[in-house]
């Protein structure tokens, strides 16, 4: 050990431990031993002079599956191993580094392990040169980096995987700070507003939105850096580079860093345009088909009205001489069935009535309600020796009342038309306000009941399933109640776990709720 | 309102541009054996042509189809109402209309009724019959 005084002034490259530690390389085999078996992935020292030459140690061929013994010392070894791209780059710097010691020997280079797996190695080398500069031996030194290039690789992997998705993804995502600036844009979101992804990276959302719906994004920011939402979709309008506008569904979350801050906003929108557009054209051909159902129902009362009247008429205008059983039936049959043709057209009406106008709906009482509806059934269901059993409760909700009353007529008066002859007819209704402000019917029988199965064919229009238990049925008795419930938000649904043949129909009717919450 | 005769003999205006329509409700009308006096027009422009007519003797009553070619029939009605001479004249919309919106507009337009054509021989007769109650003050609409 040196005694050599140190001193707090002494230069780094004068430091008493470094000078004590080169001179212990020199003495002391162990310290050079240490440092090629214990902290690098082998040495190897080349006779530049003699190129065959070279020594590599034990750990070198360790790392790539060999005893020391297995390996010869010569540079054939490493030079048939080493992977044959990876050899001419080793070369060429190996020729750089000996006419120019500035030139850096220092490459990661890929090796044949024993087992056929590449080993990743950083191998470094240092000329040593005569007195005259002349190189005559290398000095070099493996670091086993093998680990780091998979995990690399798998970086790589993972980052090309999620730019291609990013890229290649048919709606427009955008990645922006937490203030709402663009840093990265994909091309959809280019498209649907029009401009190059180097434009839109100096501008904020509010470039590209509409004016009017400015404040909105910025308070929907403010809810998502504050932590409130972590996901928020909105409709919202965009502007096109154009100036045209773009009514877009807009998803935004937040990416955290690992200490939970919120760091970028993942935005993606969905151009609604063309949904819109077909939204419209959808409500406008239902207005236009609900006038056309009008119209021509309207037209067939006329003919049908003008015939039973005639028929009646020539009845009655016939010499009774003439006037003989068979006639007298056949007029009847004419006479019944523009009777008939003509309770059909007055379906048909009702059915193009319902629509979806929300200007003559008022406060409904659903006790009220139902006690009506009830009423315009009494009759019937004493004949029918029923009956039925109201809710306690009413609940109060917008409608239209002549609507809604007919809907639970029909209900009724399907129940009474379907009872069960064996046993006393016994119609249930339930009623609740559900949470989120709709309202739920829940209108039952224990009559002949529907088969689950068949309840798709009794919603449709002029479809009676027996046709013999009802013949003055129209078989629009419940289409026109889908239709009323649909006008009102809502829907009518069996409920297959309580409905069955011989064991009764339950009906669901929830009113003032949209159709996409079913 | 004007004294009216013991016999049901009145004059009922009807403005109908359906001929058959016309036709059916006179062989009918005929066959019950009602004998009101119908005079038919087929427009508005025409019906109110006729009531302008200081020298024609005015209808104890009009019939008045909803869906007519120019005017309809609360355009019509409201012409009726706004005369002296003939806004005391009932007025029944004879209509196959079932729209809860032409009821409303022809009652607030002063029609005495709002009714829906009859097609059977029973309900042509009770039709018929019905009118009459508007000269006895049994019906009298909300005009």
């Amino acid at each position: 050990m040196s005694s050599a005084p140190r001193t707090l002034e002494e230069p780094p490259q004068d430091h008493y431990l470094r000078r004590e530690l080169y001179a212990l390389v020199q003495s002391d085999h162990r310290i050079f031993e240490f440092l090629q078996a214990g902290s690098l992935d082998g040495i190897w020292y080349w006779d530049v002079t003699d190129q065959d030459q070279e020594w590599m140690s034990p750990r070198f061929k360790e790392l790539f599956g060999y005893s020391d013994e297995e390996i010869p010392n010569t540079s054939r070894w490493w030079q048939e191993n080493i992977h044959p791209e990876d050899l001419q780059l080793a070369l060429d710097n190996f020729a750089a580094h000996m006419a120019d010691p500035g030139h850096p020997y220092d490459q990661i280079v890929r090796y044949r392990h024993r087992d056929g797996s590449d080993v990743w190695v950083r191998c470094r080398g240092l000329a040593i040169r005569d007195d005259d500069g002349n190189p005559i031996r290398m000095l070099g030194a493996h670091s086993d980096v093998t680990e780091l290039m998979q995990a690399r690789a798998q970086l790589e992997g993972a980052e090309e995987r999620w730019r291609t998705a990013f890229q290649g993804a048919p709606i427009g995502m955008a990645i922006s700070d937490m203030q709402g600036r663009f840093i990265e844009v994909n091309r959809a979101f280019c498209e649907v507003l029009g401009y190059e992804a180097e434009e839109l990276r100096d501008l904020d959302f509010s470039a590209v939105t509409h004016p009017d719906d400015v404040d909105a994004g910025h308070s929907l920011l403010e809810a998502i850096v504050a932590g409130e939402r972590e996901t928020v979709q909105i409709e919202k309008r965009y502007l096109h580079r154009s100036g045209r506008i773009i009514p877009a569904v807009l998803s935004v979350s937040a990416a955290h860093d690992p200490d939970g801050t919120p760091r970028n906003l993942i935005a993606q929108i969905e151009d609604s345009t063309e949904r819109k557009r077909a939204e419209a054209e959808l409500l406008r051909s239902n207005r236009e088909l609900e006038q056309f159902a009008y119209a021509a129902s309207h037209d067939l009362k006329a003919p049908v009205r003008q015939l039973t009247t005639a028929t009646e008429l020539l009845g009655r205008h016939l010499d009774p001489a003439l006037l003989d059983d068979k006639t007298r039936s056949l007029i009847e049959i004419m006479v019944s069935s523009t009777d008939r043709m003509n309770s059909l057209i007055d379906a048909l009406l009702e059915l193009a009535k319902i629509g979806g106008k929300r200007d003559d709906h008022e406060t409904v009482n659903s006790s009220a309600l139902l006690a009506e509806a009830g009423d315009a059934v009494a009759d019937q269901l004493i004949r029918a020796g029923g009956e039925i059993v109201m809710p306690e409760v009413g609940v109060d909700f917008d409608g239209h009342p002549g609507q809604l009353g007919q809907l639970f007529v029909n209900l009724f008066a399907n129940a009474i038309t379907y009872r069960e002859p064996e046993r006393p007819l016994l119609i249930t209704v339930e009623v609740e306000r559900l949470r989120d402000g709709a309202v739920r019917f829940i209108v039952g029988d224990n009559g002949s009941g529907i088969d689950p199965a068949q309840a798709d064919r009794a919603f449709q229009i002029f479809k009676r399933l027996d046709p013999k238990r009802a013949p003055g049925g129209t078989g629009l008795g419940l289409a026109i109640c889908r239709r009323v419930a649909e006008a009102h938000s809502g829907w009518l649904e069996l409920i297959p776990e309580r409905s069955g043949s011989g064991v009764g129909t339950f009906f669901e009717v929830v009113l003032g709720r949209g159709p996409e919450a079913r | 309102m004007t004294a009216m005769p013991e016999r049901q003999n009145y004059r009922i205006l009807m403005v109908e541009d359906d001929a058959l329509d016309y036709e059916l409700i006179m062989t009918a009308a005929a066959e019950i054996g009602v004998d009101h006096r119908f005079d038919r027009v087929e427009t508005g422009e025409q019906a109110l042509e006729r009531l302008s007519d200081p020298d024609a003797a005015l209808p104890d009553l009009i019939w008045l189809d909803l869906r007519l070619p120019g005017m309809d029939g609360p355009e019509i009605l409201e012409q009726i109402k706004a005369d002296e001479r003939t806004r005391l004249i009932p007025v029944v919309i004879v209509t196959s209309s079932t729209l809860e919106k032409d009821r409303e507009r022809c009652y607030r337009a002063g029609a005495s009724a709002f009714c829906e054509k009859p097609r059977r021989l029973e309900q042509i007769e009770q039709f018929l019959g019905s009118l009459e109650d508007f000269w006895a003050g049994h019906v009298l609409g909300p005009a």
